[in-house]
């Protein structure tokens, strides 16, 4: 039995849309090892800087790790040079990081910059592909059903948080290791990261 | 008596016969040829204050950096070289983040002005390379409050209530033992320090010049121009 299989994944779904003016990120809150439910209430949605988050499906040790040493350095980053990364930036440096020590992830890069909205999806040996949304994570295929039919270009924050409910609930219905609610954020250049309330998910849940 | 050939201010890590660390002490001198940079504390913060004398009116003064951000809750004023500045900056940006990813918190104050002095210290007992001719004024707010610590080239620190480095130290010193008192106002902080600042300068403050920052439970402000110049228009 090899290491992966006996520790804890996130199993997971999670989502990244742009829209016109910004980036809406969501993630769900289960982790499982093997069929059991090891935890209700993970965080797989990060914040790492003011214009960037990151959500991470697969194992929780190597997605937290990656997840500090991002906030640690594009922190820095910003400090050094006063002025923050771009997602660009920040999706090829977690690549380079991958590619150098492979982590069992799966993660989605997103945010905004002086050229608008991206979503990047990173894969565990660090490919980097941009995308105007993505899902990752066991329950990405539910989700991808809902994405196709319902993107499309030039909507609203309002109509791209839903759209990310939408979508996240789907996977929590029909996908094993999805579910227990969602974390959901938008990033504008305006407002920066801003993740909603417990509250205000459950008020956008009650509208879907 | 001088041995022969060499006198004792060559190695860094040679005493002389009376105990004493010459290049040490001629890094401390370069300390006070510097800028002149105040700090002090008020009723929820620190405010650190300095004018980066600019040489020449051809100078972008935007280029010239003497007060900086090192974390959320920490900002840092230097006297001395410049370039000496930086690299200590550097450093004590990454031992912040350093301490976030190692133990998922920011770095208490304290800690950073020790870790800081550790490495000062050890260019002062192990030859090959020179000391840091800059003294810090480190400025930041965790769990305990507001501190203001000022470290010297030989790695010493003390925290002050109100402190500052560089040519102007004696002369601002006398002022905030004067009128320095607990529980001031932010303004009534900043008024203070901008006084102890002109009164220690040979010329006027210039309003180009002057940087003012502040931290307090909520984090590192350096304050605007805007905000600095209604600051400055507040002096008698």
């Amino acid at each position: 039995m090899d290491a992966t299989s006996s520790a804890i994944k996130t199993g997971t779904s999670t989502v990244g849309i742009t829209y016109d003016g910004g980036v809406v990120v969501g993630a769900d809150h289960r982790a499982t090892m093997g069929h059991f439910i090891a935890n209700k209430s993970v965080q797989k949605l990060f914040r790492i800087s003011d214009n960037i988050a990151l959500t991470t499906a697969g194992l929780v040790g190597h997605a937290q790790s990656l997840s500090r040493v991002l906030a640690a350095e594009l922190k820095l980053f910003e400090l050094k040079r006063d002025m923050p990364m771009t997602v660009k930036g920040a999706a090829t440096f977690t690549a380079n990081i991958l590619s150098g020590r492979p982590h069992y992830v799966q993660l989605l890069i997103v945010g905004v910059d002086s050229s608008g909205p991206s979503v990047y999806s990173i894969d565990s040996a660090g490919g980097s592909i941009p995308d105007t949304y993505c899902a990752t994570g066991s329950g990405s295929p539910y989700m991808y059903g809902v994405l196709e039919d319902q993107f499309k270009t030039g909507m609203s924050k309002e109509q791209a948080l839903s759209l990310a409910a939408k979508a996240l609930l789907a996977s929590a219905q029909r996908d094993a290791a999805s579910g227990n609610g969602m974390d959901l954020a938008f990033i504008t250049n305006e407002t920066g990261f801003t993740q909603l309330s417990e509250e205000e998910v459950a008020t956008l849940l009650s509208t879907i | 008596m001088q041995p022969s050939g060499r006198g004792y201010d060559h190695g860094v890590s040679t005493f002389s016969p009376d105990g004493r660390l010459y290049q040490v002490e001629y890094a401390r001198e370069s300390v006070k040829r510097g800028t002149t940079t105040v700090g002090l504390v008020y009723k929820d913060g620190v405010v650190l204050i300095v004018d980066k004398r600019v040489q020449s009116k051809l100078v972008i003064t935007d280029s010239i950096e003497k007060m900086y951000q090192i974390d959320n809750h920490v900002g840092i004023t230097t006297s001395g070289l410049v370039a000496d500045a930086r690299q200590l900056v550097d450093r004590a940006r990454v031992q912040c983040q350093i301490n976030r990813m190692t133990y998922g918190d920011n770095i208490p104050v304290s800690t950073l002005v020790k870790k800081m002095c550790d490495y000062k210290q050890s260019f002062t007992q192990y030859g090959g390379a020179r000391p840091f001719g800059t003294a810090l004024l480190i400025a930041g707010f965790d769990d305990e409050g507001a501190h203001l610590f000022e470290t010297d080239p030989s790695g010493a620190y003390q925290s002050y209530n109100a402190g500052a480095i560089g040519r102007g130290k004696a002369t601002a010193i006398d002022h905030f033992e004067d009128k320095w008192k607990k529980g001031m106002t932010q303004n009534a902080a900043i008024k203070m320090g901008l006084e102890a600042l002109r009164e220690s300068l040979e010329e006027d403050l210039n309003p180009d010049t002057v940087e003012i920052g502040c931290v307090d439970k909520s984090g590192y402000e350096k304050l605007d121009r805007e905000t600095t110049l209604k600051h400055l228009g507040k002096l008698s």
